[in-house]
């Protein structure tokens, strides 16, 4: 009986800490992620173009990685907000960079790889929770 | 785009002279929830805002799913359970400033717009009091103010009610410049 008991203890507290673990944990770092798209950002706009719907749909919470010259940096509050560059100033690529990327030595023309999760599109294509990749 | 273009059509803000439209593709709205239990909050930094000057009309659009939580769980639930992201993507407030204030000369404006807003497939109408910063020749806004949830069709499930609360507030602030 003793033995049962002692089981189903461990089955609880096992439940609990793995309730908490769950509770807790951060989003989980784009870096650790395996890209689904990876293309030049001129390519990647251009899909938007052409049919935005059917861009936006396919790369709907997708973990896209992208290479292209950086527009604007900024830092605003604990993350980097970058727009990559293009020709309408009405549309164009955003990323928001995660908490945890330091992108203090880039500025505006530098070229830039990252990967980032596409959340939508309003004034040109947004991503969230970006991070550096070495190409 | 097209649909933020319409949008931005209907209001007028290509109508006129280029000089007098302003947007920012980077502004921010975080909002914060205090319940008992927890507080929770999320910010969200790639809101698109215009303002026309000349009429006082802006709008400002966000994605749903770009906000940002220190934990997973509560993005999932955010986007799955509360704000059903997949089938309502945006956010959209649209309104005119009441008072439009006087955009060339430097000062801290205390204003009201009034207009819509438009969250989870419901369209309320809102009175939301607003700061218009113009320090030279920039302008900046800011804004303080809280949401019923259940206004906007967000059911909250009695098993977390100490959790999330019923009236969120929201900060929003936009640094804009010439369209």
């Amino acid at each position: 009986m003793k033995k049962i008991i002692g089981i189903i203890s461990i089955l609880i507290l096992a439940g609990v800490a793995y309730g908490v673990y769950k509770y807790y944990q951060p989003p989980a770092d784009t870096a650790s992620k395996k890209a689904d798209y990876s293309l030049e950002a001129d390519a990647f706009l251009a899909e938007f173009s052409t049919d935005e719907s059917q861009a936006d749909a396919k790369y709907m919470d997708q973990i896209v990685e992208l290479h292209g010259e950086i527009q604007s940096i900024e830092k605003q509050g604990e993350t980097y907000l970058v727009q990559l560059a293009a020709d309408n100033p009405l549309s164009g690529i955003a990323i928001e960079f995660q908490p945890n990327q330091d992108l203090s030595q880039y500025s505006a023309q530098d070229d830039i790889s990252l990967r980032a999760r596409y959340s939508g599109y309003l004034m040109g294509a947004a991503l969230v929770e970006g991070v550096i990749i070495q190409k | 785009m097209k649909y933020l273009l319409t949008a931005l059509l209907c209001v007028g803000f290509f109508s006129g002279a280029f000089a007098q439209k302003y947007f920012t593709k980077q502004a921010s709205i975080k909002f914060e929830s205090e319940a008992p239990m927890e507080t929770i909050s999320a910010i969200n930094q790639q809101v698109v805002s215009v303002l026309d000057s000349e009429t006082g009309d802006m709008q400002w659009s966000a994605l749903v799913k770009s906000f940002r939580f220190d934990k997973a769980l509560m993005q999932e639930h955010f986007n799955e359970n509360y704000l059903e992201s997949d089938a309502y993507p945006k956010a959209i407030f649209t309104g005119r400033i009441v008072e439009n204030p006087p955009y060339d000369e430097d000062g801290e404006y205390a204003v009201v717009v009034k207009g819509t807003l438009d969250m989870h497939g419901e369209v309320n109408d809102v009175e939301i009091p607003a700061v218009i910063y113009v320090r030279d020749g920039v302008i900046s806004a800011s804004s303080n103010f809280s949401v019923l949830v259940a206004d906007y069709g967000i059911k909250i499930p009695k098993v977390v009610k100490d959790n999330v609360s019923e009236e969120v507030k929201i900060y929003v602030q936009a640094q804009y410049q010439a369209l």
